[in-house]
């Protein structure tokens, strides 16, 4: 599959909602693409999305009782919050995926966005691998990737098997791929 | 655009639910007009404002995996009733929830050694895989209220992409005192009773439960003698990208994905002969829901339902729930009352049945909405050689 472009960074947030607001700028570029946005896909994919808010917000809720728990914090305890949040700042009202697990959930994710690019229920397709901050990583860690959207120029190829390797974590698949997309695509 | 020429089908289902602990006697009790929601007294003690939920009764499971063993119990049941040897390599698992195993989330925040990284939607999906010995593609979907349909788009898809032969597809959600708070303090909760499209509709209440199926392409399915239940023809999905937890007033976010469904479909609203609603009863989402419904269908909206006011709200299980009813509905030709609609609000103008109603149903959508502006509409059609 053709990666028309791609984004990194790593984040120091150690909340979901933090990390997505930290996170919007360096996703900017993924999403400068003309076509109709209500044929655009977003898929986010994560082992952990959810995990730290939740774990928050029932924390402070035994701390205060459960009838003054945290309002605010609570859709970020869903583990598609980032994926929506992405979608209002971008404005995509195609379909909107969020897929949970290791490196294999990635994997299906760009299984999945290319199922819908070859079914034309879509025009382009963009994957946001997104691991947020833990307890054993103080960091979150992100790539975003594009398929379609852009002319053959710039197009790096994907296969989806090398990252297909069993037991990779997806923070280890983010890191591999993303060296391996800017080392082939140093612009 | 219609969608390619392999047809999927269902051949197997099975449900855990409030009502029963199956899909036949869960389909038994709404057919019947019960409710299983009600007051809990844990909860009332615990200091819940809202203690009312349809939790499931009679199910036994280890707290910190409920939500894996629901998922197990109700694909124990799908895979039976399909009466098929799942082949380990070629068989796909698609799960959808919410928060995973909520306990263990609840248990660690409250000071348990716990590590949550095992207790995710993931999970689920790991759990089927073991206890069927499967090896085959696995997606893990956590689109909220959304994600029983978008489990079985999924399987829908990798069947006619011929990536794997069976799928077994769902949604599970354990019972969450999590959600009960949060859903609380969002202000979403019902006073009383769940009454979806009500004019004295006031809001949700949860539920718990799973719903799993056996799908296969429909000539492998006929090959080896299967009875199809129902053809899963298309999905249709949109993403409101308006607010966190409200829906787009107008409705044209799930007006937008119901349309996409009937595109995908190659069929005009006006062959549509249920619509399953995704009918939470809250104010804003049932008058969003029930502006899209108007502005699709026109004139004639076809027989509406909710079966939410009778299950509660399962969040991630609740789309492959319903879809289990709708299953049950298509076999039976019946479209089931609706709990707690006693009086259509005039303001959305959508009336749901009162009582179980006999049709002629060929076509059948399972609406299902979700937090962060996710709309998904499954349509299934009666199966036809």
């Amino acid at each position: 599959m053709e990666i028309s472009a791609h984004c990194a960074a790593s984040i120091d947030a150690l909340l979901e909602r933090e990390a997505v607001e930290a996170a919007l700028a360096t996703l900017a570029p993924l999403f400068e693409f003309d076509g109709a946005r209500e044929r655009s896909a977003l898929f986010v994919v994560s082992s952990n999305a959810g995990s730290a808010t939740a774990m928050r917000f029932w924390a402070d809720a035994v701390r205060t009782g459960v009838a003054l728990a945290s309002p605010e914090l609570f859709p970020w305890c869903l583990a598609n919050a980032p994926c929506g949040a992405i979608a209002r700042r971008f404005g995509i009202t195609g379909p909107n995926f969020t897929c949970l697990g290791e490196a294999n959930a990635l994997t299906g994710a760009l299984q999945a966005a290319a199922d819908e690019l070859a079914a034309a229920r879509v025009d382009v397709a963009l994957i946001v691998a997104f691991e947020f901050a833990d307890t054993v990583h103080g960091r979150a860690e992100l790539l975003g990737l594009r398929l379609g959207g852009a002319g053959p120029a710039r197009c790096l190829h994907l296969d989806p098997a090398m990252i297909e390797s069993a037991g990779l974590s997806l923070r280890s698949a983010i890191s591999g791929l993303g060296k391996l997309l800017i080392a082939h695509d140093p612009a | 655009m219609s969608e390619p020429a392999v047809r999927v089908v269902i051949t197997g289902a099975g449900a855990i639910t409030p009502l029963g602990l199956s899909a036949a006697a869960s389909w038994q009790r709404l057919m019947a007009g019960d409710s299983a929601v009600h007051e809990w007294p844990d909860l009332l003690a615990a200091g819940y404002r809202c203690a009312r939920a349809g939790r499931i009764e009679g199910f036994e499971a280890e707290p910190l995996r409920r939500g894996r063993a629901l998922a197990i119990a109700a694909a124990e049941q799908a895979v039976e009733s399909a009466g098929i040897g799942l082949p380990p390599e070629r068989t796909g698992v698609f799960i959808g929830s919410t928060l995973g195993e909520s306990e263990a989330f609840e248990r660690a925040a409250e000071g348990a050694d716990i590590d949550v990284a095992g207790f995710g939607v993931a999970s689920f999906g790991e759990g089927l895989r073991a206890r069927f010995g499967l090896r085959g593609a696995s997606q893990s979907l956590a689109t909220a209220c959304a994600a029983g349909n978008y489990a079985v788009g999924a399987a829908l898809a990798a069947l006619r992409a011929g990536r794997i032969d069976v799928a077994l597809a769902g949604g599970a959600e354990p019972f969450s005192r999590l959600s009960m708070v949060g859903f609380s303090r969002s202000r979403a909760m019902a006073a009383d009773a769940c009454r979806p499209f009500d004019e004295q509709r006031s809001g949700m209440l949860l539920g718990e439960g799973a719903a799993m199926f056996v799908l296969e392409r429909a000539d492998d399915a006929l090959r080896r003698g299967a009875v199809p239940l129902a053809e899963v023809v298309a999905l249709g999905l949109s993403c409101d990208a308006h607010h966190p937890t409200a829906p787009r007033p107008d409705g044209s976010g799930m007006r937008a994905a119901m349309q996409r469904a009937l595109d995908a479909a190659g069929i005009a609203p006006a062959q549509v002969d249920w619509v399953n609603a995704h009918g939470t009863g809250t104010r804003a989402s049932d008058a969003a829901e029930a502006l899209a419904l108007r502005d699709l269908f026109g004139a004639v909206v076809p027989r509406v339902s909710g079966s939410k006011g009778a299950l509660g709200h399962a969040l991630g299980a609740a789309a492959a729930i319903e879809l289990a009813m709708c299953l049950e509905g298509l076999r039976a030709q019946l479209v089931p009352p609706t709990a707690g609609h006693d009086r259509a609000d005039p303001d959305a103008g959508v009336a749901c049945t009162q009582v179980a109603t006999p049709a002629r149903l060929r076509w059948v959508m399972n609406n299902a909405f979700a937090f962060g502006g996710l709309n998904s509409a499954l349509l299934l059609r009666a199966w036809e050689a």
